[in-house]
């Protein structure tokens, strides 16, 4: 096998690797939520530090390949878009560990409510983050626009979360607090989800080496 | 061909060369002796000549005639020349003329004379118009003797000689040439055949020609050859059986078998990957080449990351156990596929608690009331008549659950595997059920049948009525129940109908399942073993039929059963 084959493998496995640790820290930051579990949440926080040695680690490998074999064409814009798809990584794994201080500041007083749809956002956030860079391994188009009109769903959890968390506050005045910091979690998993639309769109101009982001009818992200 | 055109050029080029060098050496030889022979001979006539010279020491007419006679009769030019270089006689020259030719001390040979007693040279002459030898020899007198002989005689030895050269050559070129040709193509030929041979093994052809070959060496060279090369294709065949045989294996095989150098290429796969994990693995390509789902990526690297001989670990919903060996500087990945087994041993511990704890409650009855009997002798008649009923109503119920457990068993193991051999009449089976049910007080049962023949077994079409009219009559609150069994092109259909209450929608698909039994409210007054509507269920599908409960018109429940007839 050719090096440079290697090297695209290589990328493959560490940008797995990447997905699959901030994935894992969104699904625990969600499980430590539901079962008030602050240990969780403090290993949740800690794993953020191998996000950031795996950004470091692929840019170099990314800035590596760049320099000695000059790809062309599909292979630069793959190479390229490694390099735009691990910062959306490693600010996910940012967010978790946001939602993962905010999860420990809950579970210091008693629940607000029964967490049934954040739950489920959070697994369908999962499930994009995975979706989009399977989709970036296949360069597949198709996948790329589906997730990124996946986001719609993610939208639709966003208002019905926060409408009911603002009924909370408007019947019991002494949760607000804690009704602001889940409010806080479902804009941070919101946000997630627009990274994952985010690499969406870049798999998108990775393929066809078109622009799609900020025009309509897929809605724009500032990621 | 190459191999001939070789070891003919080698043949023939050297030994031409040396028959033209030979030749053209010999022809030096040859000129220089016929030179030498020459001047020999004239040395020995200007001695015949030089003892004759008494004539010719006066110059006179006489003398030149003499002169004159000996050129006419031999060719040879006889000249006599003072020391001073004036000529004196000339035998081609008429005696008149002699006092007025040239001074002759310039001449090659008469030069020599004068200095070293004699001379030769060889030139052209304008005095006889040819080319000439000269030979001169100062004699007694201080005279000085010239002949002269033309060099005709050497000239037509050269030209006779180069003839006869020439013919030589070609003649022994050819024969040389014929000699060549003829030991190259001896030569070469077996060099061809070993190449021709050696050609086709490479090229990997089955049935390569053996050519015959004369020369006894050569032979058993190929021979050898043969033999090796037989040797060979054995061992290929072989390699290829077993190798066949081994892909066979693999490919049989109920479990992932995946080979891995140390840098994660493949080195060997079965289909069973493909086929469980939707992907090509591709021998000689990375295992992550061709793998895009990360979950799938994530899989392979967790695997290979371990440093522990086996592994389980899960895949989607699947559950797989992963053994790792490492042999040499490959990895064997042995994969397989553990969530039906994992499923199963959690159902049958579920099964067994179950089970055990059907079994344990008329038991704990059964036991308690016989020690309260054994421990009280004095008990009064109605308290201990009470408790043996109680006693003897639980050791129904064991002995019901036990039954239904063996049948349940019994239904499961069965299979496809039992035929039908005579078809049953309807008719019978509900007057069966009907004298069966005859004596149940507080409900009524309205049994519906066509006269017709159904294939099916009478144990299972008796075992689903029982149990479906069992629970009606149990659990309904109402009066009625009515059982219809209908039957149309290989179908059987029975249905059960009771006045509710109805049972929860959600409850309406667990209630199939073993050991489920439905809310309190429902169930308070009667205890069921849980089994009844599981067998049902069993038996609908021994005949690939379905069973379902819906709510009916009267607000109760209906049961209904289809079933495929087995003829």
């Amino acid at each position: 096998m050719k090096k440079v084959e290697q090297e695209y493998i290589q990328l493959k496995t560490e940008l797995t690797n990447m997905c699959q640790v901030t994935t894992s820290m969104l699904q625990d930051v969600t499980t430590a939520l539901v079962t008030r579990d602050t240990a969780l949440a403090e290993s949740v926080i800690q794993r953020d530090d191998e996000v950031d040695d795996l950004d470091t680690s692929i840019d170099e490998h990314c800035l590596k390949m760049l320099a000695l074999y000059e790809p062309k064409a599909v292979d630069l814009r793959f190479v390229v878009t490694a390099l735009r798809i691990i910062v959306d990584l490693e600010r996910v794994g940012d967010h978790c560990t946001s939602i993962a201080e905010q999860v420990k500041r809950l579970n210091e007083s008693p629940p607000v409510k029964p967490y049934i749809d954040l739950p489920k956002m959070a697994e369908a956030t999962i499930g994009m983050i995975q979706d989009a860079i399977t989709a970036y391994f296949n360069k597949d188009v198709d996948a790329a626009l589906e997730i990124i009109q996946r986001d719609d769903i993610i939208d639709q959890f966003d208002s019905k979360i926060t409408e009911e968390l603002l009924g909370y506050m408007g019947t019991d005045l002494t949760t607000t607090r804690n009704v602001i910091s889940l409010l806080f979690i479902v804009r941070s998993i919101e946000r997630v989800a627009d990274y994952a639309t985010n690499i969406a769109e870049m798999i998108y101009f990775m393929a066809t080496g078109e622009i799609i982001k900020h025009r309509s009818p897929y809605k724009a992200t500032d990621g | 061909m190459r191999s001939f055109a070789k070891v003919f050029l080698v043949l023939f080029v050297p030994i031409f060369i040396a028959l033209v060098l030979t030749f053209y050496f010999s022809y030096g030889m040859m000129m220089s002796n016929a030179r030498n022979e020459l001047l020999q001979e004239m040395k020995n006539k200007w001695i015949i000549l030089a003892l004759q010279s008494g004539d010719l020491s006066r110059v006179t007419r006489k003398s030149h005639e003499i002169l004159t006679d000996i050129t006419r009769q031999t060719s040879l030019r006889v000249t006599l020349v003072n020391c001073s270089g004036k000529v004196l006689l000339d035998s081609l020259v008429p005696f008149d003329q002699i006092s007025k030719m040239e001074n002759h001390k310039g001449r090659q040979e008469i030069k020599d004379a004068i200095y070293s007693g004699d001379g030769f040279s060889s030139r052209f002459s304008s005095t006889t118009d040819m080319q000439m030898f000269y030979f001169a020899k100062t004699l007694a007198n201080d005279q000085i003797l010239r002949l002269a002989y033309p060099a005709t005689y050497v000239k037509s030895l050269q030209n006779k000689f180069t003839e006869q050269a020439v013919w030589a050559l070609f003649y022994l070129s050819f024969v040389v040439l014929l000699l060549a040709l003829y030991f190259a193509r001896k030569v070469s030929l077996p060099v061809q055949k070993l190449n021709y041979i050696a050609d086709n093994i490479e090229a990997g052809k089955t049935n390569v020609h053996f050519p015959h070959f004369k020369d006894p060496s050569m032979a058993k060279i190929a021979g050898l050859i043969y033999r090796i090369y037989a040797g060979m294709q054995k061992q290929n065949l072989e390699l290829a059986r077993e190798q066949q045989k081994l892909s066979h294996i693999f490919t049989s095989m109920d479990q992932g078998v995946l080979l891995l150098d140390k840098e994660d290429i493949i080195l060997h796969a079965n289909s069973w990957l493909e086929k469980e994990f939707g992907t090509k693995f591709t021998t000689g390509s990375s295992l992550f080449y061709a793998t895009n789902d990360i979950h799938l990526i994530n899989f392979f690297s967790e695997i290979l990351k371990q440093n522990q001989e086996s592994v389980r670990i899960s895949l989607h919903q699947n559950v797989f156990d992963v053994s790792i060996k490492h042999v040499a500087e490959q990895r064997l990945l042995l994969l397989r596929n553990v969530t039906k087994l994992i499923e199963y041993e959690a159902f049958k511990a579920e099964l067994t608690g179950n089970i055990s704890h059907e079994l344990k409650t008329p038991l704990a009855m059964i036991m308690g009331y016989a020690e309260t009997l054994r421990d009280t002798p004095n008990i009064d008649k109605v308290t201990r008549s009470r408790f043996i009923d109680n006693i003897y109503c639980s050791t129904v119920r064991l002995n019901r659950l036990i039954n239904d457990i063996i049948e349940l068993h019994r239904l499961e193991s069965v299979g496809d595997g039992f035929a039908v051999d005579e078809a049953i009449s309807l008719g019978d089976i509900t007057d069966e059920i009907r004298s069966f049910y005859a004596d149940t007080s507080g409900k009524t049962l309205t049994l519906e049948s066509k006269d017709a023949e159904a294939w099916i077994l009478q144990e299972h079409l008796q075992s689903i009525l029982t149990n479906l009219i069992d629970n009606a009559i149990k659990y309904s609150e109402g009066e009625h129940v009515t059982a219809r069994i209908q039957s149309s092109v290989g179908r059987l259909t029975i249905m059960v109908d009771d006045q509710g209450p109805l049972i929860a929608r959600a409850e309406m698909q667990r209630i199939f399942e073993r050991f489920y039994t439905c809310s309190q409210s429902r169930n308070k007054h009667h205890s069921g073993t849980g089994l009844g509507l599981s067998i049902v269920k069993h038996i609908a599908k021994l005949y690939n039929g379905t069973v379902r409960v819906e709510a009916n018109s009267e607000g109760g429940n209906r049961f209904l059963v289809v079933l495929a007839e087995k003829n």
